[in-house]
C-alpha cells in the first residue's frame, strides 16, 4: 500500500503533470502586457532592450517606466509604487513568472539569433493581463524542440521575434531545413547544452 | 531413486531419538508455543532491537550530514557500506542453495535445517539491501534509478552494474521470499490447527491460505514447490555473479577480473554455509533440537564448507598467478601490493580464516567436533568479509597512478551501522524463531524411517 | 570607468518554513491566487484528487522544498541603469595589482559590477596576459569576510573624520620642529603618486622617518649591485636571451621577483621545438639547498646548504677569471669540482648568453659577485640588465631596526603604519611590538584588524586594490594604472594616498583626484590629459614607459671587499636553518585566502601548514626516518629549533632532495590573530617569525635541534613519491630523442581490434582537446588557482584534506627520480581530467549523470548525479571530486559574491571534475552563433590555460588546423597516460626533455625511469 502510494507520488513528480503551468502571480504593479503589446502595439524589445545580447531578457529599469508616465497618467494609483521606486532609488521586485532551474542555463540572444520567437515560450503575452505561466519549462518541454526545432523558425527578413500573431507558413517545413543549413542551426541535445 | 534410499538407509539417520509424526509435531511446534519466549529469549531480542536502533539512529545521521562521516576518501570511493552489502548477499546465498539445489538434488539431508537457512537468507539480503541504498550521496532520488518516465525524459544507464545489481538483488529477495513462504504453508496450517488463542489461530489461518493437506493440496503444492526450486536455483548463481560484475566490469586493477563471478558465488556459498553453521549450532543447543540437527547434518556441511572453501583458495592463487602472467604492471603490483603492502595484515587474515582453517575439515574428528566448527564458522565468517575488504578497499587504494594512491580509515560511523545490521538480521531471525517452525516439519516427518512405504519390511 | 553598482540583479528571499505558511490565512489566500482556477473548487469544497495533489504541490512550492521554482523569486532590475551594463553580460577592465616594488597588470572579469575573476593583462610586462596563484586569489581577498569595516580608535568604534581631525592637528605640531619624531612606516611599493606625495610630506616635514619594510625584501641584490658598481641597481635577467643559466639558491620560477615573467621567459627559451636558427633548448644549473620547482626544472642540480652557494659562486667567479677573485685561494670544503667546472665551462661557451641569478636571501657579496661574472661573461645587456629603479620605495630591514631602536627609547611620537603587519613579520630580536607601545601616536592602515592594528591607537580600515585608485611601476618601471572595479564593500575605507595626502596637506582628497593629479604633469602633451587618460584606463599600461638599461662598470675592489665579508669557512656536521617564503602565502599576507592555504606545496604537497623540512640523511640523524612514502601518514615528528634566546617546536617533514644538515623553514605561517579577525589564517601552522632575527634574517649557519616529543598533523595530498617505472611523466635527452624518438619510461601499446563502429563520429565539428607540456610545466599550480576561481571549487579545510577529500579539478603529481635518498630530479605532471573517448567513468554510471558529449566533452551533469562514487573508482586518473558535505553551505556571503555566475555551486552527495571549462565554450559558441559564424582558433581558453604562465597548457579545437593545440598533437612528443588501458584520452602530454651535459649526463637507470623508494 504505501509502496503504491510513493511510487504513484514519484510518478506524480515525475510526470509532466507536475508542473507550474498556471502560474500567474499578482505583481507589485498590475502591468498589463495585453495593452502595452497587443493594445499600444508596443515592441517587447522596447523594454526588455537586451534580450538580444544577452543570455537574460532583462525587466525594464523603473527609468524606462518613467520615460512614459512621468507624462501619461502621472497620477495614476496603479503607478504610485514605480513613482515611488523612481523618487527613493529603491528598486521594483517584480515576480518571476519564468524560472528555469539555477543549474540549467538558458540564453535568450541564441534563441532569437536562430529565429525563435518570444511566442514560442511565452505565449501570446499581447494577450495576457497578467502573465501566466503557460508552458511547462520541464527539461522534456526544452528537448522536443531541440529534437525537432522545425516548427518553431522564423524567416526573419519577413517578420520579427518579437511578432505575436506569427504562424508557421504552409512551406514552413522546406523553410526550416533550409535556414538551419544555412545559419547552420543544430539544437544540441548533449548534457553540456544547457548543463554547466 | 532406490539407490538414494539404499545409501540413505545405510547412512546413519537423519533424525535420531527415534520419534514418531506426533513428537515431532510436538517438539517443533512447542517452540513456538506455551512458555515461550523465554528469559534468554527476551534478552537477546531486546540487545537485537538495541542495536536496531542504534543503526536506524546513525542512518538518520549519515542522510542529514552526508557520506562524508565515513572514513571514505578520494581513490577510496567504496567503503565498509559496500564490503558490508556484499557480504551480507553472500551470506543469504546458503539459504536458497540448501532449499533450492539440493532439494532438485533429492539431498534429503537438507530437510532439518533448510527452513531456518531459507528464513537466514531472507533477513541477510534485507541487511544487504540497507546498504546500497544508504551509501549514495543523494538518498532522495535514489528513485532514478528505476526506470519511471518523468519530465526530464531521462531514463537510467542500462550499461551500468549497478543497475544490474538493483534487479538481480531485488528478483532474488522476492523469490526468496515465496519460496520460503510456500515451505511454510503446511507447517503453518499445523500450528493453526493446534493454536487456542483467537488472534493467533486467525494470524496462522489468514496465512495457512486454508490448508487442509489434502491428496490435491499437496500434490500442487509439490509442483508449486519444484517449480519455485528450479526459478530459484539459477538465482542462487546468477545474484552473486551480477554482484560479482560491480568490480570485474570495472577497469580498476583487482578488480577487472574474468574469473570473479564463480569465485564470488564460491564465496557466497562458503560464508552462507558458515553463517547456517553458526546459526544452526546455536538454535539447536538453546532448542534441544539434537534429535533434528544430527551431526551427520553438520558434518555433511563442514564437507560442503571445505570444498567451498578450497574453491575460493583456489581462486586467490589464481588470481596472483594471472597477475603474474598477464605481464601487466598495474595487474602485478596491485597484488603485490596485497600481500606485502599496507593491507598485508587484512590480506593474511582473510588467507588464515578462509583457506587455512577450514583445512581441519580434512579429519573426522574435526568434522564432529562441535566446539571446533563453531569457532572456525565464526572465523570463516570473518575471513568472507575481509575477503570483501581486501577486493574492494585495497584495489582501490592503489590503483594506476601512485600520485593518487592513498589509505582508508574506518570512522565509528562506519563500523556502527555494520554492527547495526546484525541488530536487523537478529531482531528479524529471533522473532522467526519464536513465531515460526524452526524446522520445517512436515519435511522432516517425509524423511522419518516411518515415512518409508517399506518401514518395518513385512511386505 | 569603474561601473559601481552592488545592487544584486536578483536574489532569492529567505522563505519561511512550510508549516508555518500552511497554518497562516494569507497563506491560503496565496495558493488561491497562485492557482486561479483553483478558487471555486476550494470555494465549494469539492476537491478531487488531482486538485488535492496541485494544492498539496502549490504548498511545497510555496514552502520551497523541491527543485525547481518553488520559493517566490524576485527580479530585481535597476532603478536607473549604469551606463554600459548589460545585465548578463559581463565586463572587463584593466587594473594592476602591486605588490611590495612589483606591479602585475591585470585584466579583470565583472559581472554586473562584482569582479569574480582575475587574468593578467597581455600589454603588461610583468604578466603578459598570463597569472600566478596569488594573482588568481587576491580576488578572494577583496571579498574576505574578516576585513575590517570601519576605523577603530582603541580598539572601539571611532569615527574618521575624528581622526582626520586628531592628524591635521597633530601634524601641524609638528610643523614647527620640521616633523621630528614623525615616521611613515610603509610596504615597499612602486606607486609614482605615493613617491610623489612622499616628496611633499618630506618638503613640510624635512626630518621625517620614512621607511618600508618587507619581510621579504630586495636589500641584497641591491647592497650587492652597489657593492660590485658603486651604485644600487636592481638586476633584471631575461631569461628569453639565456642559453645557459645557473641559478644560485634563487627560486626565480615561482617565490623570487617578477616570477611570472621569468617563467614566460624561461620556457620560451627551453622550447625543444624551437627553429634551430633561433638557438637551443637552454640548459639550467641549480645549486640550491631545498628543492624549488626552479631546481626540479634543473638539468643539473646541486643539492647544497644555503650557506656553501657563497664558496660557489666564488669558485665560479675564480674559475672564470673575475678581477678582485682571481687572487684569491679556492674556497674550504667539498663542493663537487665537476659539477662546477662544467657549469664554468657551459657559462664560457654561452658567453654572452650565460647568465647567473642569486636568490634574494643569499648575501650581498653574492650577488656582488653575481653583477661580475655576468659582466666577465659580457652578458650584461643582453640576458640580464641592470636598472635604477624611479620612485620605488625599497624595503630596508635595518632602517626598520633603527626605527625601532629610536621607537623603544621615545624618539618617535607620531607613527604611520601604511599596510604591512611588522608586530608579525618584523624579526624579532626587534621587539617591534613592544617599541610600538612607546610611541604616543600611532595609527595603522590595513584591510584586516591585524596584530599590527590591536597594538596601534588608531585603526583604519584600508581599500583592496579592486577598489582603489593608484598607480604602479612594474619592475621594468612600465606605469600602470590601479582602477577600482567596485566601490568600496566598507564605505569606511580609505587608501593610502588619502591618508597621506592628508599628512601632506591636511585636506582630504579622493585616491582617484590624487593619482590624476601626478599624472597631470606626465599628460600635458599635445594630445591633452582626457585622451591620454582614457587611453591608459583602457589600455592599463603606459607603452614604453620602462626604464633605460643603466651603465654598469664593476670595481675589482668593491669585489675583493665582497668577497672577504663572506664567511667561506666550512663545517658540514653543523645543522643550518634557512628561512624562505611560503610558495603560497609568501609573507604571510595571504593567510587569509582559503585558496591559497589549500593548494599543496609544489614538492612538500604540504597544505595547511608550513613544516621544517629536512633530507632523509639528516632525518635519520635527528631520530626520525619511517614517515616517508607511507600511505595516509597524519602524524608526523616534531623537532624543536633553538637559536638564540628564542626556540620553536614544529613539524618535521622529509623531504628527498633536500640538502644534508640543513633546515628550510617558510615563514608567512601562525599568524597570532585570534580566530574573530582572521577566520582562515588562525592558527594555521608554525610562527618561524619567531626564530629570525636581523643578523641572520635569512640564513643561520648553525642552530640546535633536538626531537621532541608529540607527534603533528600534517595534510598532504600525495603520499607516495615514486612513479614505480609506470610511463606517467615520460622524459628523454634532447639529443638522444633527436635521434630515436624515444620518451622513457617505455609504454607498449597495441591498437586494440574494435568489435563495432565508434558511437560518435570525431573527425566532423567542433572536437576539443588539450595539451599539457611537461617541458614547460614548472608544477607552479597557478592553473589549480585559476580553475577554482572560474568553476566556484569549495575550500574544504585542513581536516577534510588530510582524509584526501580535496577538490582541486586539476592537481599537480610530483614525482621522485632515482633513490629517494639523493633523488636524480623531481618531475611535475598537471591532471585534468582526462576527457577520455573512451570514458569508463560513463559506462558505469547508473543514472547516465555523466556522459560524452558530441565535441569529445566528458560532461558531468551535478543535478543528475546520485553520487554512488561509481565513477570514480572507475576512473583510472582518479581526477574525479565527490562532495562529501555540503561544503558550499557556510560560505559568508561577501564570499559568495566570487562566485562564478556562469558554473553551477554544486550540493552534497554530487561528484564533480574538470569541464574544459565548458561554460567558455558555451559563451564562445553563442557568440559565434549570433554573429553567425564559426568558433575561431584560440577563441575559447579555460582558465588553467590562461593562467598557465609558461604556456604549458594549449586548448582547442583539434578539427581546426589554426590551433595550436593541433599541431602539438602531430608532435613527437605527445603521448597519452594510460594509453595501454585504451581509454583515449583527449588530454595528452608532451615529453619532457632534458638538455643534460654530456659530462654529467644521469646514469642510465635515470634515463629509463626505474625508481627506488
Amino acid at each position: 500500500m504505501a509502496g503504491l502510494l510513493t511510487v504513484g507520488f514519484i510518478w506524480y513528480y515525475g510526470s509532466p503533470e507536475y508542473t507550474d503551468v498556471g502560474y500567474q502571480p499578482v505583481q507589485p504593479v498590475p502591468f498589463s502586457h495585453k495593452m502595452h503589446v497587443g493594445d499600444l502595439g508596443m515592441d517587447c524589445r522596447y523594454c526588455h532592450n537586451f534580450v538580444d545580447q544577452s543570455h537574460e531578457a532583462n525587466v525594464p529599469p523603473t527609468q524606462t517606466c518613467m520615460n512614459c508616465h512621468q507624462l501619461v497618467l502621472p497620477e495614476s494609483e496603479q503607478l504610485a509604487p514605480i513613482r515611488q521606486s523612481w523618487q527613493s532609488g529603491k528598486p521594483m521586485e517584480w515576480i518571476r513568472v519564468h524560472k528555469i532551474p539555477d543549474y540549467a542555463y538558458f540564453d535568450h540572444s541564441v534563441h532569437l539569433a536562430a529565429g525563435v520567437g518570444c511566442a514560442s515560450c511565452h505565449d501570446r503575452v499581447d494577450q495576457m493581463e497578467v502573465v501566466t505561466l503557460k508552458k511547462s519549462l520541464s527539461m522534456g518541454w526544452c528537448l522536443d524542440c531541440h529534437r525537432d526545432p522545425t516548427p518553431h523558425l522564423r524567416d526573419l527578413t519577413a517578420t520579427s521575434v518579437t511578432d505575436m500573431e506569427w504562424q508557421p507558413g504552409e512551406n514552413q517545413l522546406a523553410f526550416a531545413k533550409e535556414i538551419m543549413e544555412k545559419k547552420n542551426i543544430n539544437p544540441r541535445t548533449d548534457c553540456s547544452a544547457c548543463h554547466r | 531413486m532406490s539407490a538414494i534410499k539404499e545409501l540413505n538407509t545405510q547412512l546413519e539417520p537423519l533424525v535420531t531419538g527415534n520419534p514418531t509424526f506426533a513428537s515431532v509435531t510436538q517438539r517443533i511446534s512447542e517452540l513456538t508455543e506455551g512458555k515461550q519466549p523465554n528469559k534468554g529469549w527476551w534478552v537477546c531480542f531486546l540487545a537485537a532491537l538495541g542495536l536496531l536502533f542504534m543503526m536506524k539512529t546513525l542512518i538518520l545521521y549519515l542522510i542529514w550530514e552526508g557520506t562524508g562521516i565515513w572514513g571514505l576518501n578520494n581513490p577510496v570511493g567504496w567503503g565498509w557500506a559496500i564490503v558490508n552489502f556484499v557480504w551480507w548477499v553472500g551470506i543469504g546465498h546458503a539459504g536458497t542453495l540448501i532449499s533450492a539445489i539440493l532439494f532438485l538434488f533429492r539431498q534429503k539431508w537438507r530437510t532439518s535445517i533448510n527452513r531456518f537457512a531459507e528464513a537466514m537468507t531472507i533477513f541477510a539480503v534485507m541487511c544487504a539491501l540497507v546498504f546500497p541504498g544508504i551509501h549514495i550521496g543523494r538518498v532522495w532520488v535514489a528513485y532514478w534509478m528505476f526506470p519511471l518516465p518523468n519530465q526530464m525524459q531521462m531514463w537510467p544507464n542500462f550499461r551500468s552494474p549497478l543497475l544490474w545489481d538493483v534487479f538481480a538483488v531485488g528478483t532474488y529477495f522476492t523469490v526468496s521470499c515465496l519460496f520460503w513462504f510456500v515451505g511454510l504453508i503446511p507447517d503453518l496450517a499445523t500450528l493453526r490447527d493446534r493454536s487456542t488463542g483467537k488472534i493467533r489461530r486467525f494470524i496462522y489461518g489468514f496465512f495457512a491460505f486454508g490448508w487442509r493437506g489434502g491428496n490435491r493440496q499437496w500434490q500442487h503444492y509439490e509442483k508449486a514447490y519444484l517449480i519455485l526450486a528450479g526459478i530459484s536455483t539459477p538465482l542462487v548463481l546468477s545474484v552473486h555473479t551480477v554482484v560479482s560484475f560491480d568490480f570485474a566490469v570495472s577497469i580498476v586493477p583487482g578488480w577487472h577480473t574474468t574469473i570473479f563471478p564463480p569465485y564470488f558465488v564460491a564465496g557466497a556459498v562458503f560464508s552462507g554455509f558458515a553463517m547456517v553453521m553458526t546459526l544452526g549450532i546455536i538454535a539447536r543447543k538453546i532448542y534441544h533440537l539434537e534429535d533434528f540437527i544430527t551431526l551427520r547434518h553438520l558434518e555433511t556441511m563442514n564437507k560442503v564448507m571445505l570444498l567451498t572453501g578450497m574453491l575460493v583458495g583456489y581462486a586467490y592463487g589464481c588470481e596472483f598467478f594471472v597477475a603474474a602472467y598477464s605481464g601487466n604492471i598495474y595487474e602485478t603490483a596491485i597484488f603485490i601490493n596485497r600481500a606485502f603492502g599496507p593491507y598485508a595484515w587484512a590480506y593474511w587474515t582473510m588467507i588464515f580464516c578462509n583457506v587455512v582453517v577450514p583445512q581441519a575439515f580434512w579429519w573426522k574428528k574435526a568434522r564432529r567436533c562441535i566446539p571446533w566448527m563453531f569457532v572456525a564458522s565464526i572465523l570463516i565468517n570473518i575471513g568472507m568479509w575481509f575477503e570483501r575488504f581486501v577486493i574492494t578497499v585495497t584495489s582501490l587504494a592503489q590503483d594506476y597512478l601512485p600520485s593518487s594512491w592513498d589509505y582508508f580509515r574506518p570512522t565509528i560511523f562506519d563500523i556502527g551501522i555494520f554492527v547495526g545490521s546484525f541488530g536487523l538480521f537478529f531482531t528479524f531471525f529471533l522473532l522467526f524463531l519464536r513465531f515460526l517452525p524452526a524446522i520445517a516439519i512436515s519435511e522432516v516427518k517425509g524423511v522419518l524411517p516411518q515415512a518409508n512405504p517399506h518401514h518395518g519390511g513385512e511386505h | 570607468m569603474s561601473s559601481v553598482n552592488k545592487e544584486p540583479e536578483s536574489h532569492n528571499p529567505y522563505w519561511r518554513s512550510v508549516n508555518e505558511l500552511e497554518g497562516t490565512p494569507e497563506f491560503q489566500r496565496y495558493v488561491e491566487r497562485e492557482f486561479p482556477y483553483l478558487d471555486e473548487e476550494t470555494a465549494t469544497g469539492s476537491v478531487n484528487r488531482r486538485q488535492f495533489l496541485q494544492l498539496m504541490s502549490a504548498s511545497m512550492a510555496l514552502g520551497g522544498l523541491t527543485a525547481c521554482r518553488r520559493p517566490v523569486n524576485h527580479i530585481v532590475p535597476y532603478v536607473r541603469p549604469p551606463e554600459d551594463v548589460i545585465p548578463g553580460v559581463p565586463l572587463y577592465y584593466a587594473t594592476t595589482m602591486p605588490f611590495g616594488e612589483e606591479a602585475f597588470g591585470l585584466v579583470v572579469e565583472s559581472h554586473e559590477g562584482r569582479p569574480t575573476k582575475i587574468e593578467g593583462n597581455p600589454d603588461h610586462p610583468a604578466t603578459l596576459g598570463k597569472s600566478s596563484m596569488q594573482v588568481q586569489a587576491s580576488i578572494l581577498g577583496l571579498y574576505d569576510p574578516n576585513r575590517s569595516p570601519r576605523t577603530l580608535r582603541g580598539g572601539q568604534p571611532a569615527e574618521w573624520k575624528d581622526f582626520a581631525e586628531a592628524l591635521t592637528s597633530l601634524t601641524s605640531g609638528l610643523g614647527e620642529t620640521g616633523g621630528d619624531g614623525l615616521a611613515v612606516l610603509s610596504e615597499a611599493t612602486s606607486s609614482p603618486t605615493v613617491a610623489r606625495l612622499k616628496r611633499a610630506i618630506e618638503q613640510k616635514y624635512p626630518k621625517l622617518r620614512w621607511v618600508a619594510y618587507e619581510a621579504l625584501g630586495s636589500e641584497n641584490a641591491h647592497e650587492g649591485t652597489a657593492l660590485a658598481t658603486g651604485t644600487s641597481l636592481r638586476p633584471l635577467p631575461h631569461f628569453d636571451k639565456a642559453d645557459t643559466i645557473l641559478a644560485l639558491d634563487a627560486d626565480f620560477l615561482m617565490t623570487e621577483e617578477n616570477a611570472i615573467r621569468n617563467s614566460y621567459d624561461f620556457a620560451n627559451r627551453r622550447d625543444p621545438d624551437m627553429p634551430a636558427n633561433k638557438s637551443t633548448m637552454n640548459r639550467l644549473y641549480v645549486a640550491e639547498p631545498a628543492y624549488t620547482v626552479t631546481g626540479g626544472m634543473a638539468d643539473h642540480r646541486l643539492r647544497l646548504k644555503a650557506s656553501r652557494i657563497a664558496a660557489v659562486a666564488v669558485a665560479v667567479a675564480k674559475a672564470l677569471g673575475v678581477n678582485g677573485v682571481t687572487d684569491l685561494e679556492a674556497p674550504a670544503g667539498e663542493l663537487d669540482p665537476v659539477w662546477i667546472e662544467n657549469a664554468v665551462e657551459d657559462l664560457r661557451r654561452a658567453g654572452s648568453h650565460g647568465l647567473v641569478v642569486a636568490g634574494r636571501r643569499q648575501p650581498a657579496a653574492v650577488h656582488a659577485l653575481v653583477a661580475a661574472i655576468n659582466h666577465r661573461l659580457g652578458s650584461i645587456g643582453t640576458a640580464v640588465t641592470y636598472v635604477e629603479p624611479l620612485d620605488t620605495i625599497r624595503s630596508d630591514m635595518k632602517a626598520l631596526r633603527d626605527l625601532t631602536a629610536d621607537m623603544a627609547d621615545k624618539k618617535i611620537s607620531t607613527l604611520f603604519i601604511l599596510g604591512g603587519n611588522p608586530v608579525y613579520n618584523a624579526p624579532a630580536d626587534l621587539d617591534f611590538g613592544k617599541a610600538l607601545g612607546e610611541v604616543g601616536f600611532t595609527a595603522h592602515l590595513s584591510e584586516l584588524y591585524d596584530a599590527t592594528s590591536e597594538r596601534c591607537l588608531w585603526h583604519i580600515s584600508r581599500t583592496n586594490f579592486l577598489e582603489s585608485w593608484g598607480d604602479a611601476r612594474a619592475l621594468d618601471g612600465t606605469l600602470s594604472l590601479v582602477q577600482p572595479l567596485i566601490a568600496p564593500l566598507h564605505a569606511d575605507s580609505h587608501s593610502d594616498l588619502t591618508i597621506l595626502n592628508l599628512i601632506a596637506t591636511g585636506e582630504e582628497a579622493t585616491a582617484h583626484d590624487l593619482v590624476r593629479e601626478s599624472w597631470a604633469e606626465r599628460f600635458d602633451g599635445a594630445v591633452g590629459f582626457e585622451t591620454n587618460w582614457k587611453r591608459l584606463l583602457h589600455d592599463g599600461v603606459l607603452k614604453n614607459s620602462s626604464y633605460r638599461p643603466a651603465q654598469v662598470t664593476i670595481s675589482a675592489d668593491g669585489i675583493r671587499q665582497a668577497v672577504t665579508t663572506l664567511d667561506l669557512t666550512t663545517n658540514e656536521e653543523a645543522i643550518e636553518v634557512v628561512f624562505g617564503p611560503s610558495t603560497a602565502l609568501h609573507d604571510g599576507r595571504f593567510a587569509n585566502n582559503g585558496w591559497l592555504q589549500e593548494v599543496p606545496d609544489p614538492i612538500t604537497k604540504i597544505t595547511w601548514d608550513n613544516a621544517a623540512i629536512v633530507s632523509p640523511t639528516t632525518a635519520r640523524k635527528l631520530g626520525a626516518m619511517r614517515k616517508l612514502n607511507k600511505l595516509g601518514e597524519l602524524k608526523f615528528d616534531m623537532i624543536d629549533i633553538s637559536i638564540g634566546g628564542a626556540s620553536l617546536a614544529l613539524a618535521l617533514y622529509i623531504q628527498p632532495g633536500h640538502a644534508d644538515n640543513c633546515i628550510s623553514l617558510a615563514l608567512g605561517y601562525g599568524r597570532p590573530e585570534a580566530e574573530a579577525v582572521l577566520s582562515v589564517g588562525h592558527g594555521v601552522g608554525f610562527n618561524t617569525y619567531l626564530l629570525r632575527t636581523t643578523d641572520a634574517a635569512h640564513i643561520v649557519p648553525s642552530v640546535e635541534v633536538r626531537k621532541s616529543i608529540g607527534t603533528y598533523e600534517l595534510a598532504i595530498t600525495q603520499d607516495h613519491h615514486s612513479m614505480e617505472g609506470r610511463p606517467l611523466v615520460r622524459e628523454a635527452e634532447l639529443t638522444a630523442f633527436k635521434e630515436n624518438g624515444k620518451l622513457y619510461p617505455e609504454a607498449h601499446y597495441h591498437e586494440p581490434h574494435q568489435l563495432w563502429e565508434p558511437p560518435v563520429d570525431y573527425s566532423k565539428g567542433y572536437q576539443w582537446g588539450m595539451t599539457i607540456d611537461l617541458n614547460r610545466c614548472t608544477g607552479c599550480s597557478a592553473c589549480t588557482i585559476a580553475c577554482q576561481s572560474e568553476n566556484n571549487i569549495p575550500v574544504i579545510g585542513k581536516t577534510q584534506v588530510g582524509k584526501g577529500r580535496e577538490m582541486h579539478w586539476i592537481r599537480v603529481d610530483r614525482y621522485y627520480k632515482g633513490p629517494i635518498e639523493d633523488p636524480q630530479g623531481v618531475v611535475m605532471q598537471p591532471v585534468p581530467c582526462q576527457h577520455c573517448e573512451n570514458a569508463p567513468c560513463e559506462q558505469v554510471c547508473p543514472v547516465t549523470a555523466t556522459t560524452h558529449d558530441h565535441e569529445g566533452l566528458n560532461t558531468m551533469v551535478y543535478n543528475r548525479c546520485i553520487g554512488t562514487r561509481y565513477c570514480s573508482n572507475n576512473c583510472p586518473y582518479k581526477v574525479r571530486r565527490f562532495n562529501f558535505f555540503n561544503y558550499t553551505k557556510d560560505i559568508p556571503e561577501t564570499v559568495q559574491m566570487a562566485m562564478n555566475p556562469d558554473v553551477t555551486v554544486r550540493f552534497r552527495g554530487v561528484m564533480e571534475k574538470c569541464t574544459y571549462c565548458t561554460q567558455r565554450i558555451n559563451q564562445a559558441r553563442i557568440t559565434s552563433k549570433v554573429d553567425g559564424r564559426e568558433i575561431r582558433a584560440g577563441d575559447v581558453q579555460t582558465a588553467c590555460q590562461q593562467a598557465c604562465p609558461v604556456n604549458a597548457i594549449s586548448f582547442g579545437n583539434i578539427n581546426n588546423e589554426k590551433e595550436r593545440v593541433t599541431a602539438l598533437k602531430r608532435n613527437p612528443r605527445n603521448y597519452q597516460i594510460l594509453q595501454e588501458i585504451n581509454t583515449r584520452p583527449r588530454t595528452s602530454y608532451l615529453g619532457r626533455m632534458r638538455n643534460s651535459n654530456e659530462h654529467l649526463a644521469p646514469d642510465d637507470s635515470a634515463a629509463n625511469g626505474h625508481e627506488g623508494h
